[in-house]
């Protein structure tokens, strides 16, 4: 399902979170990457009609913000802050959950649930109270969650943040599945989320769309632009002031430095592949349009 | 259903509540450290009177005075606060006495004159009221507080008030004064519930969760709304069960007719609509501000400007009925229609409340976390 933004801005007070954001998203798994304070999840929250534009719209399918009910009918939504009532089970906030989305049937209701609850492996937590869950169960809840009422668009704002390494896989995992017949958006701060499992990607820094387009030409936009430069370790300092350094390395007595510039930093300096995260840190850092 | 089983959801989650059963408990104990069935015994045989008195045969007081008897009571108790005192007593939350200036001494004097020689009833009561104007208001000789004048009966007349309330019941008649004590506590206490149930969401971080269902807010609102309010109404039909059991033994051990319903139907007529009322405006102030704590303030300011006078007023402003005697038949019949309009107002204003609350849990925009 389509999801057309056009110029949409959202103020809170005299706060500018959102400057005039124009985005055409399609099927499949769509990234909004951004640093914290982008307005990535003030974008989702749009987009779920939990709150409304200051101006702009959104059409999403052939509704628009207006027809809330039917949006929210056909939407799954996974909030970055979220919890449950601590002193239900899981499978009690699923149930909960379900009735109003209003699924009246209990035997329907029973079915689903055991097969979310199986598909994020919490069956077997079914019955514990969500207080005592872990950072990544209350997550993997959040996801089973967002899916009961077989949202055609799902939205996920941060749902690796502050998992481990192996949670983070796990979920990535569970995205990609998810999104092979659906719309998935997927908002984060963490650009390897966005790097192996989505096709298309939007940048946000500071309220302003910064890129919208493939994740393949996002990377062609670093060719010819970074660089492995060795140079003496005394010069670790003006290095770093003169050029966007991502990463350095000793190697012997000299420094191996990572770094982005427009034309050659300096006498035996090569051109490498960039990487993703190499462009993104190059946008975000001013020296990459 | 859905909205059956948000409704049993919410009345399972309010059992297994602290707060709930506190507020159970809380009624519970102001209602019977309130309520005694004082002078429910023949006149002299107290059980229940003040022992240690009983020489000074006390039966109790009235406040049904005559003009005339109000009138001197007042030239008594001016005399006394003129040249005794040489101050009065402010009446309100806090009770405080006041040294009167050479103004306000005059103004006293004056009327002790005027009271000698007045002309009727009504000049009288222009006069107090200019008094109590004199004084800044709330002391004993304005409209609000003279009511509380009163004066003891008789033996004669404590037969005779104690057989009136045989012949129309005593469960009638005490369970006016039980209502009267229930009627407070609902005016308040079911707004600790009622401020916190839809913010309840939002602390638990589960708005978002439940926002972005489909479901319509009318439904979700008054489902869990109707689910506190059968919970309370249990609960207060439930501890007016106690006087009735009470009352059953009493009216078998004293051969007195006995009414099942007496209680219990002050205490729906009367109390029910308050417990409905109070949860709703909770909810419903709590919605517009986002501060159940706001809500709860609020409501305690409500229910102290309500609470007196302790009988009477039976205005549309009025969301608590008090009838604080167990005199006062003829305060019944005379007030029987306003009463009972105020009830239906009550319950109407209720229904909207819930309404009006659901608009604006729909309407209101999600509030953004960082
Ligand atoms: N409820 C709010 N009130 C005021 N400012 C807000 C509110 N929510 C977010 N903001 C501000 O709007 C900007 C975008 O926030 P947000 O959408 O949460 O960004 P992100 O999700 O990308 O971190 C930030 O500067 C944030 O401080
Ligand atoms: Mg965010």
């Amino acid at each position: 399902m389509e999801i057309r933004i056009r110029n949409l801005t959202k103020k809170y007070g005299g706060k500018l979170a959102l400057d005039e954001i124009s985005l055409d998203i399609n099927g499949g798994l769509y990234g909004l990457l951004g640093p914290k304070g982008a307005g990535k999840t003030t974008l989702l929250r749009i987009i779920a009609t939990l709150m409304n534009p200051t101006s702009g719209d959104i059409c999403i399918g052939h509704l628009d913000l207006g027809q809330r009910k039917a949006i929210r009918d056909i939407l799954g939504y996974l909030p970055q802050n979220f919890s449950f009532y601590p002193q239900y089970s899981v499978y009690e906030v699923m149930d909960y959950l379900a009735v109003l989305s209003g699924q009246k049937d209990p035997v329907w209701r029973q079915e689903k649930i055991t097969q979310l609850l199986q598909q994020v492996n919490l069956w077997e937590n079914r019955d514990t109270k969500t207080r005592v869950l872990s950072k990544g169960m209350k997550r993997r809840l959040g996801f089973a969650q967002a899916l009961i009422n077989d949202p055609l668009i799902l939205l996920v704002d941060e749902p690796t943040a502050g998992l481990d390494l192996e949670e983070q896989v796990r979920f990535r995992n569970l995205l990609s599945d998810f999104a092979l017949e659906r719309t998935v958006i997927l908002s984060t701060h963490i650009v390897a989320d966005v790097e192996f499992i989505c096709e298309n990607l939007a940048i946000l820094k500071e309220g302003g769309l910064i890129y919208e387009g493939r994740i393949r030409d996002l990377v062609r936009k670093g060719e010819g632009k970074v660089w492995s430069l060795l140079a003496e370790r005394e010069d670790t300092l003006d290095i770093r002031s003169d050029y966007q350094v991502i990463s350095y390395v000793p190697e012997g007595d000299m420094m191996n430095f990572r770094l982005i510039s427009n034309h050659q930093p300096g006498p035996g300096a090569e051109l490498v592949k960039p990487t993703i995260e190499d462009v993104y840190l190059g946008i975000m850092g001013g020296v990459m349009g | 259903m859905i909205w059956m089983n948000i409704f049993k959801s919410e009345i399972k989650y309010q059992l297994k509540s602290i707060v709930f059963w506190v507020l159970a408990i809380a009624v519970l104990g102001f209602v019977f450290s309130q309520f005694t069935e004082e002078y429910v015994k023949f006149p002299g045989d107290q059980a229940s009177g003040i022992e240690g008195q009983a020489n000074s045969a006390s039966y109790g007081v009235t406040h049904n005075l005559s003009s005339e008897e109000e009138i001197q009571l007042i030239r008594r108790h001016l005399w006394k606060d003129l040249f005794q005192k040489e101050g009065f007593t402010r009446y309100g939350l806090i009770i405080k006495d006041i040294r009167v200036d050479e103004v306000q001494k005059k103004a006293m004097a004056q009327l002790i004159d005027k009271i000698d020689n007045h002309s009727s009833y009504q000049e009288f009561v222009v006069e107090v009221n200019k008094l109590d104007t004199v004084l800044g208001g709330n002391t004993i000789y304005g409209d609000k507080f003279r009511p509380m004048l009163s004066r003891k009966l008789t033996y004669e007349e404590a037969v005779e008030n104690f057989e009136n309330r045989v012949e129309e019941g005593m469960t009638n008649v005490y369970g006016r004064l039980f209502a009267d004590y229930l009627g407070l506590t609902a005016g308040l206490f079911p707004v600790f519930i009622g401020a916190f149930l839809l913010g309840r969401d939002r602390r638990w971080r589960m708005d978002d969760l439940i926002k972005i269902r489909g479901i319509r807010s009318l439904v979700y609102v008054s489902a869990k709304y109707l689910a506190v309010v059968l919970l309370l109404v249990g609960v207060y039909l439930i501890i007016s069960l106690i006087p009735t059991v009470k009352f059953y033994f009493l009216s078998k051990a004293n051969g007195w007719p006995f009414h099942p319903l007496g209680f219990l139907k002050y205490t729906v007529a009367w109390v029910l609509p308050t417990v409905l009322f109070t949860i709703a405006c909770g909810m419903t102030i709590a919605e517009l501000v986002g501060s159940g704590l706001i809500a709860v303030a609020a409501q305690i300011v409500f229910t102290f400007s309500n609470s007196l006078p302790l009988k009477g007023n039976y205005s549309l402003s009025r969301f608590i009925i008090r009838f604080n005697t167990i005199e006062g038949h003829d305060i019944l019949v005379k007030s029987h229609d306003a009463i009972l309009l105020n009830r239906l107002f009550y319950l109407l204003l209720s229904g909207l409340l819930v309404v009006l609350c659901a608009w604006v849990w729909e309407k209101k925009e999600a509030q953004g976390r960082r």
